[in-house]
């Protein structure tokens, strides 16, 4: 099947995707030194479970599963 | 179709790829960050506190009675005297910010029985350094409050130990941001048109060229791209925050941004001590002194600390040209104006090149309204702040700015500035704990300190020498 325009969820909806202050700032060690889990320049960063990596949450790839389904 | 729409004969993947899906436009915080950001909350306090200053003098009285702050004592009797003559204020100032705190913090999702009996540890702290700093022999043996309050938590947190849960109420960035938004009330708008296009093109020769060699000796290093895109925002824009800002743009491993955070913080700390050091042997004036601060450390709350106990050394010392203000005004040009407000292109930018050349991803491109997003919202109460108190003081002499407006409005708006920054850099020292921060390898070491030498020697030959006459008449 093919989808020639076909967009990708994004990782904001995905559900290997986190991006809570509180949770950043007990992940990354020393993000509340100088910076914070609550700073505009985070926007809506994350951290992807899946991939280990910490991003924006407009990225997308082949592995996003909707939030709603994984909580289901 | 199922009834929510759905067809059930894709498999997940092609559900992903879905083009019936609506265009999502980017979800997250978007305009809730009016309330659940600290850069917002910093404007509202801090701008709340500029309108309340404002408006008691507008109607002939000062917020002066509740701005209270130690005065300067020779013997410990006069500083205790003090006290019992004033405890009703402090216990009032006490309350104002512990209400400010308290419906900000909670709105933003912190535990209130976490963050009350934390705030009271780092007042009470705040306290006792505000009274070493006011000790009339503080400034011959070094003991500025910055420095104090840096050096006291960092004993306090990497010796005694504190509970985990009281990092709740050290929240360094949301107290300097509130300073910040309180210091563009003690500068005028004027010099921000004066110097800021000094500052911008100083501040952008020296970060791009720190940012360059920082990046390029990552690669060489064999290092991957993104950790050294991460470690030169770091180095070269606005310190942990240009670090996570430009993690979260390229899409770094999870490692990278601790990194670059370890490599930020040890260093900043090293400069804090370094740059006010090298300044007073080198006789610098407080203004080129803060400039230079202002291109070389890389967090906005350690170069405020340096920067203001440089200051408070040239208010103090003979020896020292230009006042505190100077250093204060220059840096913060320098740091806030100079390079903070423009980590949303950096991050846009190498975004760009990140999802283009590095790393092809499939997918949407990074957004260009992800330079608002990203911007560093507090300097909108910072030009705010600026805008309104030099508008007041238009209709004043230069005589009666010095006897009205700056005792009765300034001066009050410019404690509560100091006490800010000093819950600040005690929280600084409170949640460095040095075992906790990520290890780093000799190769992103060697990268970033590359950048820091770099950094330093150029920034000191445009502080000192090209635009040196700028930073030495910031007061005039």
């Amino acid at each position: 099947m093919t989808r020639p325009y076909a967009r990708k969820r994004k990782c904001l909806d995905c559900a290997h995707f986190c991006n809570a202050p509180a949770l950043m700032e007990d992940e990354i060690p020393g993000l509340q030194v100088m910076g914070s889990g609550w700073a505009s320049v985070r926007a809506s960063d994350g951290l992807c479970g899946k991939h280990d990596i910490y991003l924006a949450g407009y990225y997308a790839c082949e592995d996003f599963t909707p939030a709603d389904e994984k909580a289901a | 179709m199922t009834s929510n729409g759905k067809d059930p004969n894709l498999t997940p993947t092609e559900e992903a790829w879905d083009e019936e899906a609506d265009d999502i436009r980017i979800k997250g915080v978007g305009w809730k960050e009016l309330w659940l950001k600290e850069d917002w909350w910093a404007i509202w306090v801090g701008l709340g506190i500029v309108i309340v200053a404002v408006l008691f003098f507008l109607n002939g009285g000062s917020i002066k009675w509740i701005a209270i702050k130690p005065g300067r004592w020779s013997t410990l009797g006069e500083a205790v005297g003090h006290f019992t003559a004033h405890l009703p204020q402090y216990i009032a100032m006490f309350v104002l910010w512990l209400a400010v705190f308290t419906v900000s913090v909670r709105i933003m999702g912190h535990k209130l029985s976490e963050f009350i009996p934390s705030f009271i540890f780092v007042f009470v702290f705040s306290i006792i350094i505000f009274v070493i700093g006011a000790w009339e022999h503080a400034h011959h043996y070094n003991l500025e409050p910055p420095l104090v309050a840096l050096v006291l938590g960092m004993l306090i947190s990497n010796i005694i130990g504190l509970p985990k849960w009281m990092d709740t109420g050290f929240r360094v960035e949301y107290y300097i941001k509130i300073g910040i938004v309180l210091l563009g009330a003690t500068l005028p708008f004027t010099l921000i048109i004066w110097a800021g296009p000094v500052a911008i093109v100083q501040a952008s020769i020296v970060s791009i060229v720190t940012f360059m060699t920082i990046y390029f000796v990552a690669k060489k290093l064999g290092l991957d791209r993104r950790l050294g895109a991460t470690l030169g925002a770091g180095g070269a824009v606005c310190g942990v925050s240009g670090a996570i800002a430009i993690a979260g743009a390229v899409g770094a491993k999870k490692e990278h941004a601790p990194i670059a955070i370890t490599m930020v913080i040890l260093w900043a700390i090293v400069m804090i001590f370094f740059l006010p050091l090298v300044s007073r042997a080198m006789g610098l004036h407080a203004g080129v002194a803060g400039a230079w601060v202002g291109t070389s450390e890389f967090a906005d709350a350690a170069g405020f600390a340096a920067a203001q106990a440089y200051g408070a050394l040239a208010e103090n010392l003979k020896d020292i040209p230009g006042k505190q203000d100077d250093a204060v005004w220059a840096f913060t040009l320098m740091k806030v104006v100079g390079r903070d407000i423009w980590i949303g292109i950096w991050a846009f930018v190498l975004a760009l090149i990140s999802t283009m050349k590095w790393e092809r991803k499939a997918g949407q491109k990074p957004d260009a309204a992800e330079i608002w997003w990203r911007f560093p919202k507090f300097v909108i109460g910072f030009i705010l702040a600026s805008l309104i108190i030099t508008a007041i003081s238009q209709g004043y002499s230069f005589a009666d700015y010095g006897k009205i407006v700056k005792p009765e409005l300034v001066g009050p708006i410019k404690t509560l500035r100091t006490w800010a920054f000093i819950f600040c850099f005690f929280s600084i020292g409170l949640t460095t704990r040095f075992r906790e921060l990520a290890s780093v390898g000799m190769k992103p070491f060697q990268a970033f300190t590359t950048g820091v030498v770099v950094n330093v020697i150029l920034g000191f030959i445009l502080s000192a020498v090209v635009f040196a006459s700028y930073w030495s008449n910031l007061s005039h």
